[in-house]
């Protein structure tokens, strides 16, 4: 059976390419996971439906609600928007630690999302921003935060005949700051060992609101509300990081494998956490 | 041990004729250091009167 | 120094030169053909069925519904390869490892091998081949292995090397011993003594092109390889020989290469490929998957190695010992012989003793990788000369400096030295501002020293000589590193004509005679060498030629700067005869002109590095970054300076990438768990500081010029000066390779608790 290619205009087409086909059927955004899995003989899909020429998923626009990005946008167009790169730094230099030039000329942040490997680099960052996604079927859409895609390793909540059209950044506070490390032992081209998103938002120096959330620690991204506990209403100050650190290393729930170790990733969890708040609180205009 | 040679191939020679064992570890392979330097191949070399004379297993290399 | 000055003032017009290389425009626009890229009429595709299990006995392989699919043109199995090597265990093995015989040795060992029409068919053939298994215990560490509980791997190996012959079959093949003098009585000399035990992983050479060949066997029994490899006159032969060909029937042609560090200097699917052809009729290519070329072609060994040096206060090394354990996958190798031998070989040593024990687990078949065997020996000797050195409160550079082998030292694995580099690379480090730039906070500076033997070999020359001037070198050596640049600077030194004029070519094994591979260092050295006498060959045609041109005794004609010249007053009028002149008259002089030269150069004079090196860790991740990196290793004399650096700093790049990150894990089950670069982490750019380098230049009396081997040893001193960098830097000695971050932080952790 030869494998059919699609190239709908709308989002709606779209979804109703995927609902009406028997076989597997995907959706391609950059392909930089997809097209991976092809050529391995992972997957071999009837359908393959590219969302590339589908205009409301092309654009980064903003609005009251915050700022809209669409699912086909490069990790390169989001770099390069400035507005977003400002508002939220630690979202953009997530995204854009995914590869290299050439697969940021392609990957995008929902592609990386639904890809649903634990340790992908966009979506810790995306969690702790309070970043939702809108997911568009036949019949209608819906708004669901980020954290509620991916169900576990390659797994995902979408129904069949769903499609993510664009992922939503809240507005944004002012004295906010966001912040993503990870940890890889090469300096590039590498998959995040532990990673560390931080978001936060501040009030008079003090950490007003927080949201701290780990990568490949778990089978997937993992929200730590008490390492954000531990920072809301200091200044971060040396207690207060070794709380968050401790926080993040008691909700690490990692296994051993080729790229690091439980003990490993438990510690440097903490370590990234610290490190990424600092960050984020420097943005955010804290002294 | 002592023995009359003038070239590496006399001396492997000579080596079997006396010592028919040797003739495993030759056929494994050898190399021979005459004055430090390893001949891999080149039995024809002289071997000078008095000189030291090692044989050593064939070594590969990358 | 005993160096004879008639080769260090030696004056050369090209020799010596940066030129551009005579490939570098085809290999940066893409029309560099590299194996995988020949193609021809009617050509099928080949695929190998791998085994899942690191020990198995295969029971039944059952190939009918294959063959049965349509554009399926040839399937075949151990059954297809009879075993024609006549007691030959190396070329057995080689057999054996290139097709499962009975039983799957390690995971990825090849089970069956298909040709079909396309690669969706051939997928699809590969699905349909049905093996029934039946799973044995299996062993991949090399300590383990050497347990009495071990599931032995072949019930034909019985120790050899060691009194009595032993009554069972075991995994250590070979026990090598290698020193003089009395350890015994030395360390009783010893006011200080260190024993430590290290182990490294297994790395694989990490060349970026994967094995790929065509190969085509027509029903007469002749055939044609197209192949990269290191070694196509070596690869006729083995293939030749396991196929039950003519050797002259054969035809390799070696492809450029991406690249092979001593890992295409062995067959995986070649003979393979011939026998797919033979039985299809048709030629076959085979491209190995990064993937297969990880689980089936031959990674370096993983090691457990002990070493014990002692030392009187005064900093005098009073003897030496080590006992080098090596796994050589699941066949017997030498690789632990070459480590014991390499391992003390940078010393003066009055009592050394070091013993290698070859091992063999179910792994891939090892195979060489850049001085073969010599990092890891390095590793652990070079750490604990470190640790010795703290003890006796020296610097480690000047404890080495006073223990440094010179000329008419005994080397530990037998021979005597001439004149060597090993105290000069040393007395370089010391002068060497990076010893004294400042580090900061967290960074560390170590320097360690290597060594490796570098060979010559079997090697057939031709120069031709085209009747416009243009000078054509062919040569049977693969060029690996820049070499076609070296060898035409060689012609055109001798010939007196710029370089330019000369184009090299590598031969295929219908043009020259035998040549051995370009490995051990050999290939500028050997081929070099042959240029040398095939272009004094030349030259003595062409003063011939321009005798009879002028009609005067050939006597009374010599040859200057690439031009025949008349000697004596009779001849006064006789205008200089340039070497175009004389080709030009060529076709009614004689004919062409060419010179030829086949000979054994061996003595391709023994090569020594030291290398300083500064890291700088994350005391909270482990991280390492190499923040400076020098390497200074004696060349004899560079021929291409340039390309003699390039082979200093890839080196030292794939000793980093060695020492930090590179290994192969193996799951509890026996299988690679990491195939590919994703997680096989070799460098990338970045990871890499910019790798400085001094040449120097103690010349080989054995060559014209000089020249030493330069490519192996670069690799041999990194894993030591990271090692001995780190724990300056954070105060822990690691004794496990690769120092990844994990391991780093455990034992940060543990210096801490
Ligand atoms: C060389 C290389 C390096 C890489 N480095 C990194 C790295 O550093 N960090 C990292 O996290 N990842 C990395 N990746 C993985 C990959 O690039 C990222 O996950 C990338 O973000 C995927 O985006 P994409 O648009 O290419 O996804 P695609 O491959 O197009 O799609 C991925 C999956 O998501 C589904 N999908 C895509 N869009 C939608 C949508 N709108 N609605 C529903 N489902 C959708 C697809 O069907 C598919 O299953 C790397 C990959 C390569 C090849």
């Amino acid at each position: 059976m030869p494998m059919r290619y699609e190239t709908p205009s709308t989002t709606r087409e779209a979804a109703a390419l995927l609902e009406n086909e028997a076989g597997a059927a995907f959706v391609l955004a950059g392909g930089t996971d997809l097209l991976v899995r092809m050529k391995l003989g992972h997957i071999e899909p009837a359908l393959l439906v590219d969302i590339k020429h589908i205009p409301a998923m092309s654009s980064i626009t903003h609005s009251a609600k915050g700022t809209r990005i669409g699912a086909a946008v490069s990790g390169a167009e989001l770099g390069e928007h400035k507005a977003v790169a400002k508002a939220w730094p630690g979202v953009v230099e997530a995204t854009n630690l995914i590869g290299s030039d050439q697969v940021q000329s392609r990957c995008t942040m929902v592609g990386n999302l639904c890809n649903a490997s634990p340790a992908a680099d966009s979506v810790p960052a995306m969690i702790a921003a309070g970043a939702k996604a809108v997911v568009v079927s036949r019949l209608g859409r819906r708004t669901v935060p980020v954290e509620k895609i991916v169900t576990g390793p390659g797994q995902t909540s979408l129904n069949k005949g769903e499609v993510i059209e664009a992922i939503v950044l809240p507005a944004r506070p002012s004295r906010s700051g966001d912040a993503y490390l990870r940890f890889i032992p090469r300096t590039e081209m590498d998959i995040a060992v532990v990673s560390a998103g931080v978001n936060l938002t501040l009030e008079r120096g003090r950490v007003k609101t927080a949201r701290v959330v780990l990568g490949a620690v778990a089978p997937t991204a993992v929200v730590v509300p008490a390492a954000a506990r531990a920072i809301i209403g200091s200044r971060l100050d040396e207690g207060a990081l070794e709380k968050l650190a401790a926080a993040c290393s008691a909700a690490c729930n990692p296994i051993d494998d080729k790229r690091g170790t439980v003990e490993y990733r438990t510690k440097v969890a903490g370590v990234l956490a610290k490190r990424a708040a600092k960050i984020a609180f420097q943005r955010a205009g804290g002294a | 041990m002592e023995i009359e040679a003038s070239t590496i191939r006399q001396l492997l020679m000579v080596l079997v004729e006396q010592y028919p064992r040797m003739q495993g570890h030759l056929d494994e392979g050898v190399a021979i250091a005459v004055e430090g330097e390893i001949y891999r191949d080149n039995w024809d070399r002289v071997i000078p009167p008095g000189s030291e004379v090692f044989l050593i297993p064939r070594i590969q290399g990358g | 120094m005993g160096n004879d000055p008639s080769y260090t003032n030696q004056k050369f017009k090209v020799i010596g030169s940066r030129v551009k290389r005579p490939d570098g425009i085809d290999k940066v626009t893409g029309r560099a053909k590299y194996g995988a890229d020949h193609n021809a009429p009617g050509q099928l595709v080949g695929l190998f069925l791998r085994s899942p299990h690191a020990h198995a006995r295969i029971k039944k392989i059952s190939t009918a519904r294959a063959e049965k699919l349509s554009g399926v043109k040839a399937i075949i199995t151990c059954d297809d390869l009879p075993d024609l090597t006549n007691g030959d265990t190396e070329a057995r093995d080689i057999l054996e490892n290139c097709m499962a015989r009975g039983r799957a040795l390690y995971d990825g060992h090849a089970i069956a091998a298909v040709a079909a029409i396309d690669e969706k068919t051939a997928k699809k053939a590969l699905q349909l081949i049905k093996v029934t298994y039946e799973a044995l215990p299996h062993v991949t560490d090399v300590d383990d292995a050497l347990k009495p509980d071990a599931p032995v791997l072949h019930d034909y190996i019985y120790t050899t090397g060691v009194e009595p012959k032993p009554k069972t079959p075991s995994n250590l093949c070979n026990v090598s011993e290698f020193g003089h003098g009395d350890i015994e009585a030395g360390f009783a000399e010893a006011d200080v003594i260190v024993e430590k035990s290290y182990k490294t992983e297994q790395v694989h050479q990490g060349y970026i092109e994967p094995h790929a060949c065509v190969a085509s066997v027509s029903p007469d029994g002749t055939g044609e390889l197209w192949v990269t490899t290191q070694g196509h006159f070596s690869f006729r032969s083995v293939c030749a020989n396991l196929l039950g060909m003519d050797v002259a029937k054969l035809k390799v042609t070696a492809s450029e290469i991406g690249g092979g560090f001593g890992g295409k200097t062995h067959v995986w699917t070649e003979p393979v490929a011939l026998a797919l052809s033979r039985k299809a009729n048709r030629p076959v290519k085979v491209v190995m998957t990064r993937e297969e070329v990880f689980r089936a072609s031959g990674p370096a060994s993983s090691t457990s190695i002990d070493v014990k040096i002692g030392a009187k206060n005064d900093g005098t090394i009073t003897a030496a010992f080590a006992a080098l354990r090596y796994q050589g996958g699941a066949f017997p190798g030498i690789w632990a012989m070459l480590g014991a031998m390499t391992s003390f070989a940078c010393y003066n040593l009055a009592n050394v003793k070091a013993l290698g024990y070859d091992v063999v687990v179910n792994r891939p078949k090892v195979a060489a990788y850049r001085a073969p065997s010599a990092p890891m020996a390095a590793f652990a000797v070079e750490s604990t000369m470190d640790l010795l050195a703290k003890k006796l409160r020296m610097k480690p550079l000047d404890f080495r400096i006073k223990n440094a082998a010179k000329e008419g030292t005994r080397a530990s694995y037998g021979p005597v030295y001439g004149p060597i580099g090993i105290g000069p690379t040393l007395e370089a480090v010391k002068k060497h501002p990076h010893m004294r730039a400042r580090l900061k906070k967290n960074q560390g500076r170590g320097m360690a020293c290597g060594f490796w033997f570098n060979f010559g070999g079997q090697t057939c020359t031709d120069l031709n000589i085209a009747t416009d001037g243009s000078v054509t070198l062919t040569v049977g050596t693969i060029d690996v590193g820049g070499s076609r640049a070296s060898l035409s600077l060689i012609a055109a030194e001798e010939l007196g004509i710029p370089y330019e004029q000369v184009r090299a070519h590598i031969g295929d094994t219908g043009s020259l005679g035998h040549n051995d591979m370009t490995d051990g260092s050999r290939g500028t050295f050997s081929s070099g060498m042959a240029t040398i006498f095939a272009a004094r060959q030349a030259v003595e045609v062409m003063r011939a030629r321009a005798a009879t041109m002028w009609d005067i005794p050939v006597e009374d004609v010599v040859w200057e700067s690439g031009q025949a010249k008349a000697t004596g007053k009779k001849h006064r009028k006789l205008k200089a005869l340039s070497l175009a002149d004389i080709a030009a008259a060529s076709p009614n002089t004689g004919g062409p002109i060419a010179g030829h030269n086949e000979s054994v150069p061996d003595n391709a004079g023994v090569s020594f590095a030291s290398h300083i090196c500064d890291v700088e860790v994350d005391p909270e991740t482990g991280a390492t970054r190499v923040i400076r990196y020098t390497v200074i290793q004696d060349a004899g004399k560079a021929i291409h300076p340039t390309y003699v650096e390039g082979q200093f700093q890839g080196g030292a790049a794939q000793g980093i990438g060695w020492a930090l990150n590179e290994e192969y894990i193996y799951g509890d089950d026996g299988r690679l768990q990491n195939p590919g670069f994703l997680d096989y982490r070799i460098p990338v750019c970045s990871d890499l500081p910019f790798i400085d380098t001094q040449i120097l230049e103690i010349p080989n009396p054995h060559h014209p010029y000089g020249v030493r081997g330069v490519g192996e040893t670069s690799i041999v001193p990194p894993l030591a000066a990271i090692g001995n960098a780190l724990s300056n830097a954070m105060g822990v000695r690691m004794d496990h390779v690769p120092m990844s971050p994990p391991r780093i932080l455990k034992a940060l952790a543990q210096l801490d608790g």
